[in-house]
C-alpha cells in the first residue's frame, strides 16, 4: 500500500539528519550529514543556506537508498529544523546573505540598550510569549539588520526561519508554523505572531516579509520538478508544514500527552512538560514552545548537558577520548567510586551562556567542589556526571513537575547508569524511547497525520510512545543522592550568590 | 675551625633528616630515615618515642659514614612542635608520644577557648587550637591521671632526644611559645598557664638559649649512635624557628615560603604588643628581639602531588616535575580564566577554615588539562600572595621574600609565585632547611659570630626571580578571580 513510510528532516545547526519510519514509529534508516558554523565574528553564528540545502538533498537520497524502500511507498516528508534566526530571500528565494542562527548573539547590544531605556523590556516579552527571548530570535536578529544592513534588508521579500527555507526549496512555496511564529518572539495564547511584538522591536514595516502561518500537520505543496530530480524522489511528493525542533521532537518522542515531562540530555540539556495551556510561571525564567495539537511545552535548560561530559572526556581522559569503548570505561569509573563521589561536587555550566535555568547568571562557569586530596579521575566523572543530573532535577523543580511520566531522550539516555541516576533522583519512572532520531520522527508524524493516517497529531504521537526502555526508582540510593544534590546546590548558591 | 662540620637533625613528622653542614653553609652529606605515625582512632596521631631513637641511630651512622668524625664541631637540634613525651624518673617513656597531629583534645580546646581566651591571647598571641601542647595536656591530665603523676618530665620531641644525647634538660623559646604556655613577651613560661594544662612548673624543662651549648654527647649516646663522645649540644629550635633561619627569614621583614607537603610562610617580625593577628601563630624567633610569625598553607605542595597523582590517572603514567612544568607552559599566564582554591586540607592563612575544600572555578569549554595545571600552580601562588596581605594589613614591612624546599626547585613555579605576587623572589639553593636551621644554630654555639652574620654566609641564594611585565594584566586579573572565588577573610 502507498504511504506506508513518512521521512522526517530534521536540520540542525552543525548536523543534517533524515530518517525514515514506518507508521507504528519504526525508524528504518538514518542519514546524517554535517555542516558548518561560520563565526566570522564573536558571538556570530551563521551558516550558508545552500550549504544546508545541499546537505538536505544528500541526506535524503541517502536515507531512501539506504533503507531499501521503494520512494513510491513514501507518503510524505516532514520538516524539522533549529528554531528562529533569520533567513533573508530575496522576491526569488534566492539568499540575500549567510542565514543567522539562533544561538547568534550580535543583537546583544541592541537588546541591552531596550533595556537601559525600559528595565521591563524582555519581561514585556516574556509575558507574551512566555520565554526569555534567545539574542537569536527572528525580531531581536531582524532589528539588528535593519540598523546594520539596510540595503540588503530593503531588498528582502521573504523572511523566514530554517525549515521554511528548506520547504521552500522543496516546493517553492512560502510558509512557516504556529511554533515558530509564537516564538518570534510572538503570542502564545494566540499560537501566532504578535503584532505588539513587532512594534516592540519597531518592525512594523517589515511585517509583510514574514510568511503566512500554517498548522504544522497540513500539506501545501509537493516536490517541485527540480526538487524530485535533486532528492530523487517523485515529483508532487507532499511536503507537510512541519515544526520547529523541539516541537518535533517532544511529538516524536511521544511526550505530546498533557502533563508528560519530554527531556533531553543532548548536548545542551533540555527539560519540559506539555500542557493543554500557556503556562507563563515561573515569570521570566525558560521557554515556552507551542505545539501542534493544541499544546504547549513548558521548557527550562541548562545550556551545557553532555557538553560537560564531552569536555571531560577531551581534558581529564586524553587517553580515552577517542576509544570507542570510553562509555563502558566510563561506567567503570563511575561503579568504583560511592554515589556523592565522596564529597566531590560538580557545577555543570560550562557554556559560555553560563546558566539560564532555574535562574540566570550568564557569567557563572563551571566548578569542581568538594576537592580532597583522595579524589582522583574516577571521581571527577562521577560529580560530571552527577552535577548534570542534579542540574536536571534544579529543572524539573523549576517546572514544578508533579506528573507521573517522564520520557527522557538524547545522547545521555544511551548510558543506562546515567539514566537510572536520574530516575532515583526523581523519584518515578523514566521511559526511554527507541530510536535516536526523535526530530525527525515528529516531522515524519506531522506529515503521516496531514495524509491522514492519523487523525489528530495527539494521536501520531501517543502511537509511537510506549515502546522502549522503562527505568524505575530504586529507593536505596535516594538518601545518598539527595544528600549529594544538597551539596550541589550549596555550592550552586555559593556561585551564584 | 674553618674545616668543622656542624650537624643539623630534625625530627619532622614522618622522618628525621640530618645534614652535617660547612661554615658556609654547604651542605656536605645528609641522611634520612622515616618512622610510623599510629592512628589509635580518627581523631588521634601518635608515635614511639624509641622509633625516633632508633631512626637517630640509622641516620647518625649513615651520615658518619660519609665524613671524618673529628671535623664534626657541634650539634644543632630542631623537630615538630606541639608532640609530648612524659617520662619518669627513671628515664623510662610512660606512654606513645601525642604529636601535633593529634585532635583529641576538642573538648579541652574548646573549654580553653570558653574560659581563658582573653588570658590567653594576652600571653601567647595565637590561635587556640587542639594543636597546641596545653589543650593535649589537659585532656591528659584529665583521661590519665595516673601517668600524669608518674612523668617526671614532660618533654617536647627534640628536647627528649637532647636530653638521650647528653642527659640535658632544656627547651627553647620557640618549642615553649606554641605549647600556649609561654607569655611570648617575657619568653617564660606562665604559671598560671602551665596550671591550666594540669602539669608542674617542675615537670617541664627550662627554656634555654637555642644556641648555648646545653650538654654533651654522653658516652651511652655516642655508643648508640656513632657521635664523637663529647660533641657539643645546642638545644636549637623547634621546626619553625630552625626553618626560619634555613631559609634566611631573619631580618626583621623578610619571609619565607616553604612548599613541602605542607606550605609554610615564616616571617621575622619586630616584637609587637599582644594580641592576635590574622589568625597566624606567633611564635618566638630564635633572635630575642624579633618574633617569628608562621602561616599555613595546608596543601602547599601537597596539591602539586595530588595534581601529578590526577595527571597520572589522565595519562595512564604519572608526570615527572618536568613534565608537569612543560604542560603548565602551555597555558597562558591566568589558566585562561581557571582557578584553583588550593585548600585540599582545608584553607589556612588568612582564611583559617578547616572545613572549606579545593575546586577548581571558571571552567568553560576552552580549557584543557594544562589549563587545570598552571591554575593549580598559580592557585597556591595566589594563597600566598593574600598570605602577603594579611601581613602587610599588619603594617609588617615586608623585605625580601625567599622560598625553599619542594616547590623551590621548579623555576617555572618560581616564576609564577613572582608573578602572582607581583614582587622578587629569592630561592634558597640548600633543602633540608629546618636541620640546616639546626647546624646553623649549632655554628652559632661554638662560633663566637654574630648569628646573623652566620645566617647571612650561610643561606645561598641561587636564582632570583623578577616578576614578567608581560604576565602582569593577566596575573593581575586571576588574582582578583581568586580572590572572590576564596571570599574574604573573616
Amino acid at each position: 500500500m502507498s504511504g506506508d513510510f513518512h521521512l522526517g528532516l530534521d536540520a540542525g545547526t552543525s548536523l543534517t539528519k533524515a530518517a525514515i519510519f514506518d507508521l507504528s514509529g519504526r525508524e528504518i534508516a538514518v542519514a546524517e550529514k554535517p555542516t558548518a558554523v561560520r563565526r566570522p565574528h564573536p558571538g556570530w553564528s551563521e551558516i550558508d543556506p545552500d550549504e544546508a540545502w545541499a546537505a538536505a538533498v544528500d541526506v535524503i537520497r541517502r536515507v531512501v537508498a539506504t533503507s531499501g524502500v521503494d520512494p513510491r511507498r513514501v507518503g510524505g516528508i516532514g520538516l524539522s529544523a533549529a528554531m528562529v534566526g533569520v533567513w533573508l530571500l530575496d522576491a526569488d528565494g534566492a539568499p540575500l546573505r549567510p542565514a543567522i542562527t539562533w544561538d547568534d548573539s550580535r543583537a546583544q547590544g541592541m537588546i541591552d540598550e531596550r533595556l537601559a531605556g525600559d528595565p521591563s523590556f524582555l519581561s514585556r516579552i516574556f509575558a507574551s510569549s512566555g520565554s526569555v527571548m534567545q539574542q537569536g530570535c527572528t525580531l531581536p536578529v531582524l532589528a539588528w539588520l535593519a540598523r546594520h544592513e539596510p540595503e540588503t534588508l530593503g531588498r528582502a521579500r521573504h523572511v523566514l526561519c530554517f525549515k521554511d527555507y528548506l520547504r521552500l526549496r522543496m516546493t517553492g512555496l512560502v510558509a512557516t508554523d504556529r511554533s515558530e511564529a509564537a516564538v518570534l518572539p510572538g503570542s502564545a495564547r494566540n499560537r501566532d505572531r504578535s503584532r505588539d511584538m513587532i512594534d516592540l522591536f519597531g518592525l512594523a514595516d517589515y511585517e509583510p516579509l514574514l510568511p503566512p502561518v500554517h498548522d504544522s500537520e497540513t500539506f501545501i505543496g509537493g516536490l517541485t520538478a527540480q526538487a524530485a530530480a535533486e532528492t530523487g524522489l517523485p515529483e508532487g511528493l507532499p511536503v507537510a508544514i512541519g515544526a520547529g525542533d523541539v516541537a518535533a521532537t517532544v511529538i516524536g518522542a511521544g511526550g505530546l500527552a498533557t502533563g508528560t515531562a519530554t527531556a533531553v540530555l543532548g548536548t545542551a540539556c533540555m527539560v519540559g512538560v506539555t500542557h493543554d495551556q500557556p503556562v507563563f510561571e515561573p515569570a521570566d525564567i525558560g521557554l515556552l514552545f507551542t505545539l501542534p495539537g493544541h499544546r504547549w511545552y513548558r521548557a527550562m535548560i541548562n545550556v551545557a548537558g553532555t557538553l560537560n561530559l564531552d569536555w571531560a572526556f577531551a581534558t581529564l581522559a586524553p587517553d580515552l577520548a577517542q576509544d570507542p569503548g570510553r562509555f563502558a570505561r566510563l561506567n567503570e569509573m563511575l561503579a568504583a567510586t560511592p554515589i556523592g563521589a565522596g564529597g566531590l561536587t560538580y557545577l555543570p555550566y560550562l557554556s559560555d551562556s553560563g546558566i539560564i535555568a532555574p535562574q540566570v547568571d550568564r557569567t557563572a562557569r563551571a566548578q569542581f567542589a568538594g576537592l580532597t586530596p583522595r579524589h582522583d579521575r574516577a571521581a571527577l566523572f562521577r560529580a560530571v556526571i552527577e552535577g548534570v543530573a542534579f542540574a536536571m532535577v534544579d529543572l524539573l523543580d523549576a517546572l514544578s513537575f508533579d506528573g507521573e511520566r517522564m520520557l527522557l531522550t538524547g545522547g545521555g539516555a544511551k548510558n543506562p547508569v546515567w539514566v537510572q541516576m536520574i530516575c532515583d533522583l526523581v523519584k518515578r519512572p523514566i521511559e526511554v524511547p527507541d530510536g535516536s532520531q526523535f526530530g525527525a520522527r515528529g516531522a515524519a508524524l506531522l506529515a503521516a497525520t496531514a495524509a491522514g493516517r492519523f487523525a489528530t497529531i495527539n494521536e501520531a504521537s501517543a502511537a509511537v510512545s510506549g515502546a522502549g526502555r522503562v527505568y524505575q526508582p530504586d529507593s536505596r540510593n535516594s538518601d545518598d543522592l539527595h544528600a549529594a544534590l544538597g551539596r550541589y546546590r550549596a555550592a550552586r548558591d555559593r556561585l551564584l550568590g | 675551625m674553618a674545616d668543622t662540620l656542624t650537624l643539623g637533625i630534625d625530627f619532622g613528622t614522618s622522618a628525621v633528616k640530618a645534614v652535617s653542614v660547612d661554615a658556609d653553609g654547604v651542605i656536605e652529606a645528609s641522611a634520612s630515615a622515616p618512622y610510623e605515625t599510629m592512628k589509635p582512632a580518627a581523631d588521634r596521631a601518635e608515635q614511639d618515642p624509641e622509633a625516633w631513637w632508633q631512626a637517630l641511630i640509622v641516620v647518625c651512622r649513615a651520615l658518619l659514614a660519609g665524613i671524618d668524625p673529628q671535623r664534626l664541631g657541634a650539634i644543632g637540634l630542631s623537630g615538630q612542635l606541639n608532640g609530648i613525651v612524659l617520662v619518669d624518673g627513671d628515664g623510662k617513656v610512660l606512654r606513645p608520644s601525642l604529636i601535633w597531629l593529634d585532635q583529641r583534645c576538642g573538648a579541652e580546646t574548646a573549654e580553653l577557648q570558653g574560659g581563658h581566651a582573653a588570658r590567653l591571647i594576652e600571653a601567647t598571641s595565637s590561635p587556640i587550637s587542639p594543636i597546641a601542647v596545653l589543650p593535649k595536656l589537659r585532656w591528659l591530665a584529665r583521661h590519665e591521671p595516673e601517668i600524669m603523676r608518674r612523668a617526671a618530665t614532660v618533654f617536647q620531641v627534640k628536647d627528649y632526644i637532647l636530653w638521650r644525647l647528653t642527659g640535658a634538660l632544656a627547651t627553647d623559646a620557640n618549642e615553649a611559645s606554641a605549647t600556649l604556655m609561654m607569655d611570648l613577651g617575657r619568653r617564660a613560661w606562665a604559671d598560671d598557664l602551665v596550671a591550666l594544662a594540669g602539669v608542674d612548673m617542675a615537670q617541664l624543662p627550662p627554656i634555654r638559649c637555642s644556641i648555648g651549648v646545653a650538654g654533651q654527647i654522653h658516652a651511652q649516646a655516642a655508643t648508640e649512635t656513632g657521635l664523637p663522645s663529647g660533641t657539643p649540644v645546642v638545644p636549637g629550635s623547634g621546626d619553625t624557628g630552625a626553618l626560619a633561619v634555613g631559609c634566611g627569614a631573619f631580618d626583621a621583614g623578610t619571609l619565607a615560603v616553604t612548599l613541602g607537603t605542607a606550605g609554610h610562610i615564616v616571617a621575622a617580625v619586630p616584637n609587637r604588643a599582644p594580641g592576635v593577628v590574622g589568625g597566624l601563630w606567633r611564635m618566638a624567633h630564635v633572635a630575642y628581639d624579633r618574633e617569628l610569625w608562621l602561616g599555613l598553607i595546608p596543601a602547599g605542595g601537597l596539591s602539586i602531588a595530588w595534581l601529578r597523582h590526577l595527571i597520572g590517572g589522565f595519562t595512564g603514567r604519572k608526570p615527572s616535575f618536568e613534565e608537569l612544568d612543560r604542560l603548565l607552559a602551555q597555558a597562558p599566564a591566568g589558566s585562561g580564566g581557571v582557578s584553583f582554591l588550593p585548600f585540599l586540607e582545608g584553607a589556612g592563612t588568612p582564611w583559617n577554615d578547616a572545613a572549606r575544600r579545593a575546586a577548581f572555578a571558571g571552567l568553560d569549554t576552552t580549557h584543557d588539562a594544562a589549563s587545570l595545571v598552571r591554575s593549580v600552580y598559580e592557585g597556591v601562588a595566589f594563597n600566598i600572595r593574600a598570605s602577603l596581605e594579611t601581613f602587610e594589613n599588619a603594617d609588617i614591612a615586608l623585605g625580601a621574600v625567599h622560598l625553599a624546599e619542594g616547590g623551590a626547585r621548579s623555576p617555572a613555579w618560581c616564576q609564577i609565585i613572582a608573578d602572582a605576587l607581583d614582587r622578587e623572589v629569592r630561592v634558597v639553593a640548600q633543602g633540608d632547611a629546618s636541620a640546616v636551621g639546626a647546624a646553623i644554630l649549632a655554628r652559632a654555639g661554638i662560633e663566637k659570630a654574630d648569628l646573623s652574620a652566620i645566617v647571612a654566609r650561610s643561606v645561598r641564594i641561587e636564582r632570583v626571580h623578577r616578576p614578567n611585565a608581560g604576565n602582569r594584566q593577566e596575573m593581575e586579573q586571576a588574582w582578583r578571580r581568586f580572590a572572590g572565588d576564596a571570599g574574604p577573610v573573616a
